[in-house]
């Protein structure tokens, strides 16, 4: 990935709490210079409280904010060379645009010829060109977004620190501007960490997620990989959707696990540690799930069948559990019908196997 | 740069006010009170008198003072009651009009508030001349002839109360109504209800914190009010502020003024308060009547 | 909804004939209050601007308000601050404190002020009226910047914050033009509360010191009343109206001056 040297932005131990409640629960988090970060989770996971804290809006209870090697507690807010665009972009309502991004720069007594040409470049980034005079009530919600992306960039900040910004606006949108920042973080190449609820965001835009749940870390890695081997049910559930087996291990042998939940019969890889008689959670997502017409030990009755386009939802029973399974749409209508007898196969290598919640008490 | 904790910058911020109201407003009126309680006006020769009641048994047991008493809280009872069955139906009309329409009713409605009251009672005055306006009209119809004296008299001021005091009532009125939102009055239409019936069981209840905050806040400004009496008034109609004001300024019984103005404040305050908790009763025990 | 609108326009003549009245008068030729006027004749208007008492009151009623409207801005302000954002622990003691002044009935203040003026020198005094103003504009000030301060966006100031600006900076730059309608609507009601204000100038300005209200006061009670004053009660109606449809079509005459109770 990127260089391990001195990471941007590092949380050590960092715990928060909000009139009795705890929010951050001893947090350490490292964030190297250039990715794109995403805290991904719940509302009230702790995900906007640790940006605030990153940005010096509030201050932790216990432990340290680093950011560039040097611990930040004593630093107020303008003097973190952060740039931060919230969710209801905050534009100044009485600026222009011009004066807006070039608010930053401003305040720095910059020239007033650099001035114009930084802004100018911003406003070439966002491909905002011809915008300078209006103001921000006259501005659409996207384009309201890309300002606020603009003035966060104008002064060459360290990180940027984004809070659900895509929130406000409309599906097609949404999906718009998320290629756009994954495109302006590429050619700027800031270090940027991103808050969001959504998993798509965090999907499509970074290059590590960071799940958080009851304010902490849950895993934190590649999108690939934080969808295809999630450590916990949290995980699984939050980013994707997945069918959850509780199983007894039957048997352990030749590098395989059989294990069975109901009159389900699942293969997985064994993993160090895994014996027979234990129980174990299972998991496999509704895409990897093959249908076929037939009996056999796998065998299901469609309930459901629906069409959603891009593909085809199954909800079938099997055994006392019921599956979602997802499949790309045949020549025309469904494949299979409610009241079908299909056959379940579930590939080994896409099988999940979950470690046990790690929740505090 | 040392950070000041945020709670001293708060109360250094406060400073300048809590200075102002401690030095001009609870001690004038804390020094006030002492003087309600001394026997005679202090003088240069006497600066110290001792301390009696003898101004409030005086006020208390002369039954000039306590019909000047009873003449302030009757004006003030009968401009209220005026002025708020005055208001209420104009402030309605508002609420329902917008516009230039809304604007022009706005004016006429809060003009004595945007210009100063003695513009008002000229106005008032004129009308009332012993061959003024009024005068004149009606002897047009044939109802009188010969001056009328109409100024001086317990009708005149209260009319002029209510005119200097109908801008006050509006606007809190208009707030209150404002804040009905429309769909309870739909709900109410769809359900059946006539006109009458909405406006007695739904709007009024509704609006009944603004009805008393407007009852208040009328009452108590014209029962201590002092330029209509003194220049429409006269002294047909003592009041208890006309005597606050002679004893004050001509007659330098600052002692007496005192106790006089306690009384006023006492009465005033009492009868507002005894007439909110009142409402209050009422509106708790009905709560459910009007749900 | 027939009856209603005869009515309300019945009190709506009622509320201007008294104000309407003024103008026949004045225009009278004699100097004598009647009507209708004997002779037609500008004079009393013209008159106005010769009347050397009266252009001094009016001049010193306007520097009064002028000083007070600034005044409890600059002190109401902060204050609205300090209650709204300062974790002052006894924040509906301070408000109630603060507007306190207004529910007493003003004779009782302006007597209480009367007799504590006059032993510490400031009877008299053009800085004893303004701090009497000031006693009973305040609470309203405070009223209606705070209804401001607590609509401020505080995204704008962290966002403002963040860019690199100091409290003071920001404070200037962003915050102080979000108040801008605020202050302007609070300045604009305290200006024409002290300028309209009688009882207290009545109480405590000097022999010689009278603001126009208290000058017009006085010829209608004392001194004896020309046409001139009919005049003048005219033109500050047609100002009053001026300003009301004003403030009507830009601010919005009933959110602000609701908020004064």
């Amino acid at each position: 990935m990127r260089a391990t040297a001195n990471p941007v932005l590092r949380f050590d131990r960092v715990s928060k709490a909000f009139q009795g409640q705890i929010v951050l629960n001893d947090l350490t988090l490292e964030m190297q210079q250039g990715e794109f970060l995403t805290l991904l989770g719940p509302s009230g996971c702790g995900k906007t409280t640790s940006l605030n804290l990153v940005a010096g809006l509030i201050k932790p209870d216990a432990g340290t904010i680093f950011l560039r090697g040097k611990a930040v507690d004593a630093l107020p807010p303008r003097r973190r060379g952060l740039g931060l665009v919230f969710q209801s972009w905050a534009l100044f309502p009485h600026m222009n645009v011009f004066d807006n991004i070039g608010f930053g720069l401003k305040i720095r007594s910059a020239p007033s010829a650099e001035i114009r040409k930084r802004v100018g470049e911003m406003l070439d980034l966002v491909r905002l060109p011809g915008v300078a005079e209006k103001f921000p009530s006259q501005l659409s919600g996207g384009m309201q977004q890309r300002v606020a992306l603009a003035r966060a960039l104008v002064t060459r900040p360290d990180l940027l620190l984004l809070d659900e910004p895509l929130s406000n606006l409309d599906a097609a949108l949404r999906k718009e501007m998320q290629i756009e920042l994954r495109r302006i973080h590429s050619e700027l190449r800031v270090s940027t960490l991103l808050v969001t609820h959504s998993q798509e965001e965090a999907l499509v835009m970074s290059d590590r997620i960071a799940v958080m749940r009851s304010g902490i870390i849950q895993c934190i890695d590649t999108p690939q990989r934080v969808y295809n081997q999630p450590p916990t049910r949290f995980v699984c559930t939050f980013v994707g959707e997945a069918n959850i087996f509780k199983c007894r291990v039957d048997e352990v042998a030749q590098g395989e696990a059989k294990l069975s939940c109901g009159t389900l019969k699942i293969i997985v890889e064994a993993q160090p540690g895994i014996v027979a008689g234990q129980t174990v959670v299972a998991a496999i997502r509704p895409e990897n799930v093959m249908l076929a017409l037939g009996s056999g030990s796998n065998e299901a009755v469609i309930m459901d069948a629906v069409f959603k386009g891009n593909n085809i939802s199954y909800s079938a029973v099997a055994g006392g559990e019921i599956l979602n399974i997802v499949t790309p749409p045949p020549g025309d209508g469904c494949a299979f019908a409610k009241g079908d007898r299909v056959l379940l196969t579930f590939p080994k290598s896409k099988v999940i196997l979950l470690e046990a919640e790690r929740l505090d008490a | 740069m040392p950070r000041l904790a945020p709670q001293a910058i708060s109360l250094a911020l406060l400073v300048p006010i809590l200075l102002l109201l401690i030095f001009f407003f609870l001690f004038p009126l804390a020094y006030l009170l002492h003087l309600s309680a001394l026997a005679q006006q202090p003088t240069l020769q006497n600066p110290l008198p001792e301390l009696s009641f003898v101004n409030y048994a005086k006020i208390l047991q002369d039954s000039f003072y306590l019909s000047m008493s009873l003449n302030s809280v009757l004006v003030g009872l009968s401009t209220t009651f005026l002025t708020v069955a005055i208001a209420y139906p104009v402030a309605f009309y508002i609420t329902r009009i917008s516009g230039w329409e809304r604007t022009l009713i706005s004016v006429a409605c809060l003009l004595p508030i945007f210009v100063n009251v003695i513009v008002s009672i000229l106005g008032w005055y004129i009308l009332l001349l012993p061959f003024g306006v009024v005068q004149q009209a009606l002897a047009g119809l044939g109802i009188v002839s010969g001056p009328l004296q109409l100024l001086r008299t317990f009708p005149a001021l209260v009319a002029v109360l209510v005119y200097e005091h109908l801008p006050f009532a509006v606007l809190i009125l208009v707030s209150s109504l404002q804040a009905i939102p429309a769909d309870k009055i739909n709900a109410a239409r769809v359900l059946g209800a006539g006109v009458p019936r909405i406006v007695f069981s739904l709007i009024i209840p509704l609006t009944m914190p603004g009805l008393v905050a407007c009852v208040i806040l009328v009452f108590s400004l014209s029962a201590s009010s002092y330029l209509a009496p003194i220049l429409i008034g006269g002294q047909r109609t003592p009041v208890l502020p006309l005597a606050i004001f002679s004893y004050g300024t001509e007659l330098q019984n600052w002692p007496l003024a005192a106790a006089l103005s306690f009384v006023l404040l006492v009465l005033v305050v009492t009868i507002s308060y005894g007439f909110a908790s009142a409402m209050n009763r009422i509106a708790k025990r009905g709560q459910w009547e009007f749900v | 909804m027939v009856g209603l609108r005869i009515f309300v326009y019945a009190v709506i003549a009622l509320m201007l004939l008294p104000v309407l009245i003024t103008f026949p008068v004045a225009l009278t030729a004699t100097s004598r209050i009647s009507f209708p006027p004997a002779g037609l004749s500008l004079r009393w208007f013209a008159s106005i601007l010769t009347d050397q008492v009266l252009l001094q009151s009016i001049a010193r009623s306007f520097w009064l308000a002028l000083t007070v409207a600034v005044l409890s801005i600059a002190i109401a302000l902060p204050c609205a601050f300090a209650a709204q954002r300062g974790r002052v622990r006894y924040r509906n003691v301070l408000e109630t404190l603060i507007t306190s002044p207004r529910m007493i009935p003003q004779i009782v203040l302006v007597l209480a002020l009367l007799v504590y003026f006059e032993p510490i020198g400031l009877a008299q005094k053009f800085a004893g009226l303004v701090i009497a103003h000031l006693v009973v504009t305040i609470p309203f000030a405070f009223r209606t910047l705070l209804v401001s301060v607590a609509t401020l966006d505080r995204r704008l100031e962290a966002s403002s914050n963040v860019l690199g600006a100091t409290p003071l900076q920001t404070f200037r730059l962003i915050v102080l033009p979000q108040l801008k309608t605020g202050m302007i609507a609070s300045f604009i009601f305290t200006f024409i509360l002290s300028f309209n204000n009688v009882t207290l100038a009545l109480f405590l300005s000097g022999i010689g010191q009278r603001t126009l209200p208290v000058e017009m006061f006085t010829r209608m009670n004392v001194a004896g009343m020309t046409p001139v004053i009919p005049a003048i009660s005219f033109v500050l109606s047609v100002l009053g109206v001026m300003l009301f449809v004003v403030l009507d079509r830009t601010i919005g005459v009933y959110r602000f001056l609701a908020a004064r109770e």
